[in-house]
């Protein structure tokens, strides 16, 4: 009795499971000019690409370029924000049609959604320690250091062998490091240093560990989404807008210089 | 350090704990309403319905809070697909029935309150059967009809059994809200973290935010021990004693 009952939820699971192997509709370009609005997925917790404002707008960078490419499409915008490590799926699924949250590119991400043939940003990781820390570079770290889950910066620390502990955005791994539970964060230098600009007790040390560019993707099988993307990046590059946010929030270019490079430049 | 404790983020928390009480309450409305459906399944005549009730409480009791709301958030694209395309467009003639997805408040409603219906199923049934059983066979005795009996002489007495756990497990669901922070509702949780990315200061943050909780959960607990003066005749009548109702329990043997 209880090994046939056994056997049949085991059979229920795996028919579950295969039912579950194949893959949502993601809306098209169709449904998202049908519907009048695209739905744009970013973190929220990777200010000042993404970041709710004092009155829990979501707002940044990210949010900025995300508004430009719905409206070159010529539909409204509507910008959601999920945690960074559940984005892919969240795209996957059909939950969100585009996501702008500065991914950069890496293979196994490639398998599971497309990039645009373009990057949008481009950046460098950066080690940041408290404020009155004596470290002057990764390799004298004596203790972990925070990173974001399921960010390129996670795989760079794993491949070099260094130890890390994982939070789910860099506002909560900034509190890990404040309260001394790690002795670092690994995160974009732009990102750590606009933290510090508003009152986070950190600074940058050291070299830039690598450089690393910025993504926008899609779901796979969405061929003219991704094409009307596509263009629409080329021209908020070409007419100057991309540069035009990047100096809202940065004061400076973050786009121009790695425009052109392909997305898998390390 | 101007930006600690503005109006802004005063705002952000109680509108996250508002939104956190209206998560708890809607969900705990119909994890009663599941528990009641499965604990009546699981009483049934009939070996199918009491296996569905089974599978139903095994399902949700055991795996995880959190996993059940990542699939409610994240695999019900694909299940709703599948079901559109299989089930609801043939039968309605092409029209799509099932949302592409669920908003993230309907994702956590739904997967909490299930899991929740599962426990207080087991609540509802324990009460029921700890009733014992020549109470109802008595009643008979005396010619009350099957529902009379459950009305007069069953449920009174067992409702009055489970307001402890119900009081346990309302309490649970209101911390477990915080679960739904993960798929972006932004309850207490989130606001708090939110916040927090803010104003860089997790330690009093973190404070308020299980201050708040606190005085929530207090307020929960006050409420149910009332429910249970309220449902006892005997402590009811020293409050109030010339009630008719309390008579009326006394003559029943409650």
């Amino acid at each position: 009795m209880r090994s046939a009952r056994m056997k049949l939820t085991l059979g229920a699971l795996l028919a579950l499971t295969l039912l579950l192997g194949g893959t949502a509709a993601a809306a098209n370009l169709q449904t998202i000019q049908k519907r009048g609005y695209m739905i744009l997925v970013m973190s929220g917790g990777y200010p000042p690409f993404s970041l709710f404002n004092a009155d829990q707008q979501l707002v940044g960078y990210d949010a900025d370029v995300a508004k430009a490419l719905a409206k070159q499409l010529g539909v409204a915008a509507r910008v959601d924000a999920a945690e960074f490590a559940t984005i892919v799926q969240g795209v996957q699924s059909g939950i969100f049609d585009v996501a702008v949250a500065s991914q950069a590119y890496t293979p196994q991400r490639a398998s599971a959604v497309d990039y645009l043939d373009h990057p949008y940003h481009c950046g460098g990781a950066q080690l940041f320690v408290p404020k009155d820390s004596n470290v002057t570079d990764i390799s004298q770290m004596k203790q972990p250091v925070a990173v974001a889950l399921g960010t390129t910066y996670e795989g760079w620390l794993t491949k070099n062998g260094y130890d890390f502990k994982t939070y789910k955005d860099d506002p909560t791994g900034i509190q890990a490091v404040q309260s001394g539970i790690v002795g670092g964060l690994v995160t974009d230098l732009a990102v750590g240093s606009y933290a510090i600009s508003q009152g986070a007790p950190l600074k940058p040390v050291g070299d830039l560990l690598y450089i690393d560019l910025a993504n926008v993707t899609v779901s796979k099988d969405n061929p003219e989404l991704k094409a009307a993307l596509n263009d629409a990046l080329v021209k908020l590059n070409d007419d100057g807008t991309l540069k035009q946010i990047s100096m809202k929030w940065f004061n400076q270019d973050i786009v121009s210089r790695c425009f052109d490079m392909p997305i898998t430049t390390k | 350090m101007s930006n600690v404790v503005t109006p802004a983020i005063l705002h952000a928390l109680l509108k996250g704990a508002v939104l956190s009480v209206e998560l708890s309450l809607l969900t705990y409305g119909l994890a009663l309403l599941f528990g009641l459906i499965a604990a009546l399944m699981r009483r049934s005549g009939t070996l199918v319905v009491r296996g569905l009730a089974r599978f139903y409480i095994e399902l949700f009791r055991g795996t995880p809070a959190l996993v059940q709301i990542f699939f409610a958030y994240f695999a019900t694209p694909q299940i709703f697909t599948w079901l559109n395309r299989l089930v609801f467009e043939p039968l309605s003639g092409g029209r799509v029935l099932l949302p592409p997805h669920l908003s993230p408040f309907a994702a956590a409603v739904l997967a909490l309150s299930l899991g929740y219906g599962a426990y207080l199923a087991e609540v509802i049934r324990a009460g029921i059967e700890s009733i014992h059983k020549g109470q109802a066979e008595a009643a008979a005795s005396l010619g009350l009809s099957g529902r009379d009996i459950m009305r007069f002489v069953v449920i009174p007495p067992a409702v009055r059994l489970m307001i402890p756990p119900f009081g346990n497990y309302a309490l649970a669901l209101l911390k477990d809200s915080s679960l739904a922070s993960t798929i972006s509702v932004v309850e207490l949780t989130l606001s708090t973290e939110r916040a927090i990315s803010y104003n860089y200061q997790p330690a009093m943050m973190w404070a308020a935010a299980a201050v708040i909780y606190l005085a929530l959960s207090m307020v929960g607990s006050f409420l149910f021990s009332y429910l249970e003066v309220v449902a006892d005749p005997l402590r009811r009548r020293r409050r109030r004693p010339m009630t008719r109702l309390a008579a009326t329990d006394e003559e029943v043997g409650g």
